[in-house]
């Protein structure tokens, strides 16, 4: 029988239960008709007939019914006969099962891992009520997309468009929380009244806001997620009505969210209402904007109301410069998930599923290496009558044994490697709507997947099995001849496929590896060795004094810079490698304005030594540098170049508005003075090619919201330690939130490439080793049947040289081949993968080179190993085997 | 025609194998060919005999094939299959033994 007819054979069988149950019926009809026609031929009317039969018997259906229990019976009876058989055969090759079981558990567990992941992430639906109805809304400026929305224009949208139930702003924070001890710092989310109206969330205890609550003087009202309440409340139901102290004022806890939702996965551990001023600014663009649809307004409507009321909006504020504004309104779960994160998923779920399939084709091979082998006891079975369905349900039940037992071990490791997984990602790295567990639908995956790896890897030896002629088989006497050459050449060709595949793998790993190495490597613009830095969470909602500000930023410098250890100290409005703060439009003087912006970050001047940004023209600014005096930029390297080739920058000028110290809107526009030009600190991520920034000085430019930045010597754990302690001298109630040396920052910047470049490779080292395990698997077992015809060759001359040259050539060849085909697809998948890489071509000539030289070395090693083994054949020995 | 005998455990597959031995047979014709050749002593209804029949059939030992009677009905006719074949042996061999020393037991009690 063709192996194709078998499989539709098989097939068939399940599908024809239908058919099964009808002969069934017919037949025991059938039956009964008998029956009731000879009562008839005897003269009964047929009514009598009838009714004497079914007297005689017991009724149609419980006949039926018996013959599917005693059909039931018999066939747990032969699985438990199949399965007792199986579980026989393989305690009797212990080495054989471990590594089949070893080799399932692995590619199952990688699979369970990386698809709770991709299920978390990108299948498993959302648990908003309707989140097809949240939307996010952004100021459109001309020529980009999406920009930060201003507190006036926020104001004006809520007030006048239609299209929404509900529209929040928010903004993120952190708030020094005060309850007796140390202070801690809380994350906030400042957002306004309808906030959580338009995710449709409930509190599980108390309320959440009220709609009023967002106005001055109601403000004073907090919500706490369940983590918060748990961890710090002790999950008490008397703190609804509390008064906590944060940022020094006290907040009444008016609810708490429920639990293990996105509100205890995301990053506010508490939230409280924004008060936007009546006449909030229009210039500064720190909110983002979420809102619920109306009932039965299509999203296009609501863009259309937006479009049209955000330009209404820039013509009537003229002197705000926002002409061309306008808006854009995007679907809420389209924006979660970026298309980086989406291809590495993709990237990672497909490494796994190769990985499966590797190992697939590897125990196919060495399962049909076992049946011909075992061809003697198979066509002794089959001589005896054994069928041959029975045969290869024999064999599958043995393979099914096989990838169940690993899938066991599999859930078990794939949990490890998730909770790794987890540990290392930055907690924030996942949208908080991504609920990722290795739960009933990860396992309904792995249970699915168990089953067809089991066929997968069980069907081709069980069908060359069952399809090898008894009588043949037994002739040959087990050795096997010119019969398996078809096997041999079928397991040839499932080498080369793993090759293929295994390659491909190994060149995507090695490129993600070598655009990591660069990141890694790339001139930051500073030495960020001996640098610790943190935040200073400070009350967004009051309205600061500029002197007031001046003096606690000179006090806490002063205080930080007078510890042992540390060598300098700063603050600045953004630590390196966090993003500039604030981005502003700048023109030069006496030219047309153009869509422009640079970096603008407020520092203290020990900040540039304490990074040790390189001087390249100029100065940098110093304590001269105050209140009074002329306005002084110092402008970094990346602006030059990308504005002033071949001009001279010091003492040009570039017009740009004046931060307030509230930081939530713009002041004046100021020309502001070159001074110098420092080296490029890289702040928008280690991957960006131009990071135009400029510096201004904190004295004349006093705004809330610092970090503090210090260089020192010794345990950078202790430096933080102490800078903490100075911290507290200044204020009491002052928190230095998320302190961490700069490496660690810089660490963090990169995980999101780290991640999937560790995991593909270690996927791809694990392909390697299954694809060779494969390679040695088959040689060593063609060369071990070949000993009588090596043993031959020498006595009749050929030297251990000649005797590996013929085993080696043999074994290289689907290797070459895989090698080959392997080489095109990596070509392919690197196209795929250029957007992920950093300065690394797809065509990486040393990725390319390594991984082939490493793949071709380990390939020979496990062909040499068998061929080495096989030339030190003693001849005599060999030939006295026949 | 006295009370039919209660049939020994397992024996009923080894009244079927031997009666389908000689050539295929449906189930009418496998239930009449044992109450006559038992002279009624062993009568098969259809709640024993279609399990038996089925249960054989999974077993590998029976086939069962579609064919047609003399009155143009469409019947099942069941005929032993190789592997079948080899278990009727070992039962006949089997059952000889049983027999032989019940015998035994019983030639010892006279």
């Amino acid at each position: 029988m063709s192996w194709t007819s078998r499989t539709r054979a098989l097939l068939s069988g399940l599908l024809r239960r239908r058919q099964v149950e009808d002969d069934l019926d017919e037949e025991v009809r059938t039956y009964f008709e008998i029956h009731v026609e000879r009562r008839m031929g005897k003269g009964q009317s047929r009514e009598a007939a009838l009714r004497a039969t079914r007297l005689e018997y017991e009724g149609l259906e419980q006949v039926k019914e018996k013959v599917r229990d005693a059909r039931m019976g018999s066939s747990i009876e032969t699985l438990l006969q199949d399965l007792r058989y199986a579980a026989r055969v393989l305690r009797k090759s212990p080495g054989f099962t471990f590594f089949a079981v070893l080799t399932i558990a692995l590619a199952l567990g990688a699979n369970a891992a990386i698809f709770s992941l991709v299920d978390g992430v990108l299948l498993k639906p959302s648990s908003y009520p309707e989140p097809e109805r949240i939307v996010q809304i952004w100021e459109k400026p001309p020529g980009y997309q999406r920009n930060g929305v201003s507190g006036g224009n926020f104001r004006d949208w809520a007030k006048q468009s239609h299209s929404f139930e509900a529209m929040a702003a928010l903004t993120d924070g952190s708030m020094s929380f005060t309850g007796g001890g140390e202070p801690r710092s809380l994350h906030a989310q400042t957002v306004s009244a309808p906030y959580f109206d338009v995710f449709g969330a409930r509190a599980a205890l108390g309320r959440t806001f009220a709609r009023e609550e967002d106005e001055p003087g109601k403000d004073k009202v907090v919500v706490l997620t369940n983590r918060l309440w748990q961890g710090v409340f002790g999950g008490e139901p008397g703190v609804v009505g509390r008064q906590v102290s944060l940022n020094g004022s006290s907040y009444t806890v008016i609810g708490v969210l429920p639990g293990g939702t996105e509100y205890d996965r995301g990053w506010p551990d508490l939230f409280v209402p924004l008060v936007l001023a009546p006449d909030a600014a229009r210039n500064y663009h720190y909110l983002r904007v979420v809102a619920r649809l109306r009932a039965g307004v299509s999203i296009e409507q609501a863009r259309s109301e937006m479009e049209t009321l955000a330009t209404h909006i820039a013509d009537l504020y003229p002197a705000v410069g926002k002409t061309g504004w306008s808006a854009t309104v995007d679907r809420y779960l389209d924006r979660l998930v970026g298309q980086q994160m989406r291809s590495t998923l993709v990237i990672l779920m497909s490494a796994v599923l190769a990985v499966l399939l590797i190992g697939c084709a590897n125990l196919a091979n060495l399962l049909m290496a076992r049946s011909t082998l075992r061809s003697r006891e198979i066509a002794l079975r089959m001589a005896l009558g054994a069928g041959r369905g029975r045969m290869v349900r024999m064999l599958l039940t043995e393979s099914l044994l096989l990838s169940s037992v690993g899938a066991l071990l599999g859930v078990g490791l794939g949990a490890g490697l998730l909770r790794w997984i987890q540990s290392v990602l930055p907690p924030y790295y996942f949208p908080n709507e991504s609920s990722i567990a290795l739960d009933g639908r990860v396992l309904l995956f792995l249970a699915a997947a168990t089953v067809l790896t089991g066929m997968a890897f069980g069907l081709a030896p069980a069908i060359q099995a069952a399809r090898g002629s008894a009588a043949e088989a037994l002739k040959e006497g087990g050795r096997g001849g010119s019969a398996s050459r078809g096997k041999f050449l079928a397991r040839q060709w499932f080498v080369a496929v793993q090759v293929a595949m295994a390659f491909i793998l190994l060149t995507g790993g090695g490129l993600l590896m070598r655009s990591l190495h660069r990141l890694l490597n790339v001139d930051v613009g500073f030495d960020e060795t001996g640098v610790v830095a943190g935040y200073l969470p400070q009350d967004r909602q009051g309205k600061p004094e500029a002197e007031q500000l001046i003096r606690y930023a000179n006090q806490l410098v002063e205080e930080a810079r007078s510890l042992p250890g540390i060598q300098e100290a700063a603050l600045a409005s953004a630590l390196p490698l966090q993003g500039w703060g604030d981005g502003m439009p700048f023109h030069f003087p006496g030219k047309a304005r153009e869509n422009r912006s640079i970096g603008f970050k407020v520092v203290t001047p020990g900040y540039f030594p304490a990074l040790r940004l390189r001087l390249i023209a100029g100065r940098v600014l110093t304590e001269q540098d105050v209140a009074g005096g002329p306005p002084v930029i110092v402008v970094n390297d990346s602006f030059v170049r990308s504005y002033m080739k071949g001009q001279n920058p010091i003492g040009q000028r570039i017009v740009a508005n004046r931060l307030l110290p509230s930081r939530r809107e713009i002041g004046e526009e100021v020309s502001w003075e070159i001074v110098g030009v420092v080296s490029s600190e890289k702040s928008n991520g280690l991957d960006t090619a131009t990071d135009d920034g400029c510096y201004a000085a904190f004295a004349q430019v006093p705004v809330i919201g610092l970090g503090v930045v210090a260089r020192g010597s010794g345990d950078p754990s202790a430096l933080i330690k102490s800078l903490q302690a100075a911290v507290w001298r200044v204020d009491r109630n002052q928190v230095l939130d998320r302190p961490m040396t700069v490496a660690q920052m810089k660490e963090e910047t990169v995980m999101d490439r780290r991640l999937p470049a560790l995991l593909l490779g270690g996927f791809a080292v694990l392909a390697l080793l299954l694809a060779c395990a494969g390679i040695y698997g088959v040689l060593s077992f063609v060369t071990a049947r070949r000993t009588q015809e090596m043993g031959i060759r020498a006595a009749m001359g050929a030297t251990r040289g000649d005797l590996m040259r013929l085993v080696v050539g043999g074994g290289s060849l689907p290797v070459l081949a895989g090698l080959g085909a392997g080489f095109v697809g990596a070509l392919a998948l690197a196209r795929f993968l250029q957007s992920m890489l950093f300065a690394t071509s797809a065509m990486d000539a040393l990725t390319l080179f390594s991984v082939s030289a490493l793949f071709l070395s380990v390939a020979m090693a496990a062909c040499i190993l068998p061929a080495w083994r096989a030339a030190r054949v003693d001849p005599m020995s060999a030939l006295r085997q026949e | 025609m006295s009370k039919p005998a209660e049939l020994l455990q397992g024996t009923l597959d080894l009244l079927i194998l031997r009666t389908v031995e000689h050539g295929p047979l449906h189930g009418v014709g496998i239930s009449d060919r044992i109450e006559q050749v038992t002279n009624g002593v062993f009568v098969v209804g259809p709640g024993s005999l279609f399990p038996a029949l089925h249960r054989l059939a999974d077993k590998g030992w029976l086939e069962g094939e579609w064919g047609t009677l003399e009155s143009g009905r469409r019947a099942k006719f069941y005929s032993l299959t190789p592997e079948g074949r080899a278990q009727l042996t070992v039962e006949k061999r089997n059952w000889r033994k049983v027999f032989t020393a019940v015998n035994q037991v019983l030639a010892e009690e006279s």
